[in-house]
């Protein structure tokens, strides 16, 4: 394949699937220069892998999952090394909802969020891949661990939610 | 709120996606992107060359003991070049095979944190290990440089000064280390010596053992 088609046909596969990019983007990132940063690097790595990328060995949204994941808890890294790297909160929320205050969208979008921000990177890049709705297998698949552990850990995941939110119940109350 | 909930809010989320290609579209055009290819060819490329330098600093060594193998001290110089050339070829080919395992970034997750980990590590420990005997090579390259080229031999004509500054380099390296450890923590004014500082007082080591660690918990937990 000739580079300009070559170019095209990742550009199109890029723009089908960009919603991974930008949502992988925004959960490891605190600000929109971070996110516009992260963004570019994401898709600096995909097109510098994309010549190896064989579509018979798997769906491209997953190899493009673990390289979007793999840059962003890298960077991710770098970041909080250079103490850089705060707990996801409210003002995070703005590169993920679009630059609309999150006091206009959705309280559980706020309540996710700030969920998520108590998270280390694996496990955020694990409930990032559950909030697509991605199945078990290929979670696995991404994470590079197995169907049982990805299923045990969700389950720890979601009693840890739950005490959370029995927590704050009983405080609000 | 149930995990499930969560979901369907996510799903729900407004994206704004349009800045993102805009971003995307900009990395093109600006040749960005084929830049970042080029880059890493050029990064492997670095190596191997790197690993080239190591070979002829070994093969020169090499000739030099050989020919010199019935002068003692100059055996042992040799000797200790030769060991710190294989050294170096070593610490090369390494980095440049965990390179060529981790630059297409497509691994499994855990598979390619435990790898640039492991790169890491290797990296700190290696450019430790081949930097702090300079405080000694600084004297010793040069010695086997003149011997080679104009037959004069210093530690022969000098035996207290080559001694003194051994004893030198014996106590630079400790003051490095000791600094390192004083320093660390506090901000640099310059990326590059916080790096140093880092490597240096063990805090980089510590770092990335407790990285491979949180990989290893989440696998097996």
């Amino acid at each position: 394949m000739i580079v300009g088609q070559h170019q095209r046909h990742f550009v199109a596969l890029l723009r089908e699937h960009r919603g991974i990019v930008f949502k992988v983007a925004g959960l490891y990132s605190r600000s929109v220069a971070d996110r516009e940063d992260l963004v570019q690097e994401i898709g600096t790595q995909l097109w510098r892998s994309f010549g190896r990328y064989d579509a018979a060995r798997g769906k491209f949204s997953t190899w493009m999952y673990r390289i979007a994941l793999n840059v962003a808890i890298s960077q991710a890294r770098r970041w909080r090394e250079a103490d850089r790297l705060e707990p996801l909160e409210m003002h995070h929320l703005e590169t993920v909802g679009g630059g609309e205050s999150i006091r206009e969208q959705d309280e559980r979008l706020a309540a996710l969020h700030a969920f998520i921000g108590q998270l280390d990177a694996l496990n955020r890049a694990l409930i990032l891949l559950y909030l697509e709705d991605r199945s078990y297998a290929e979670m696995a698949e991404i994470l590079g661990i197995s169907e049982t552990n990805v299923a045990t850990k969700l389950g720890r995941i979601k009693q840890k939610l739950r005490g959370q939110m029995a927590g704050a119940a009983t405080t609000g109350a | 709120m149930e995990l499930d909930e969560m979901k369907r809010a996510w799903a729900h989320m407004d994206l704004r996606q349009d800045g993102m290609e805009a971003l995307l579209r900009q990395g093109f055009r600006d040749r960005r992107m084929d830049k970042a290819r080029g880059a890493m060819r050029w990064s492997l490329l670095g190596q191997a060359v790197e690993i080239a330098c190591w070979v002829a600093f070994v093969v020169f060594v090499a000739s030099f003991w050989v020919v010199h193998r019935q002068v003692t001290h100059l055996l042992l110089v040799g000797l200790l070049l030769h060991a710190y050339g294989i050294a170096g070829i070593w610490s090369g080919a390494t980095q440049l095979f965990l390179l060529s395992r981790i630059y297409l970034f497509d691994a499994p997750v855990l598979v390619l944190q435990r790898r640039l980990a492991q790169l890491r590590r290797f990296r700190m420990v290696s450019t430790l290990a081949l930097g702090l005997p300079w405080w000694f090579l600084w004297l010793l390259v040069p010695l086997v440089v003149l011997t080679w080229w104009s037959g004069v031999d210093l530690f022969a004509g000098a035996p207290g000064w080559i001694w003194a500054c051994m004893a030198v380099g014996v106590a630079g390296t400790g003051f490095s280390l000791w600094l390192a450890r004083r320093l660390a923590g506090r901000a640099m004014w310059s990326p590059w010596l916080q790096r140093v500082v880092d490597d240096m007082s063990g805090r980089t080591l510590a770092r990335v053992s407790r990285q491979l660690d949180e990989i290893a918990r989440f696998e097996r937990d």
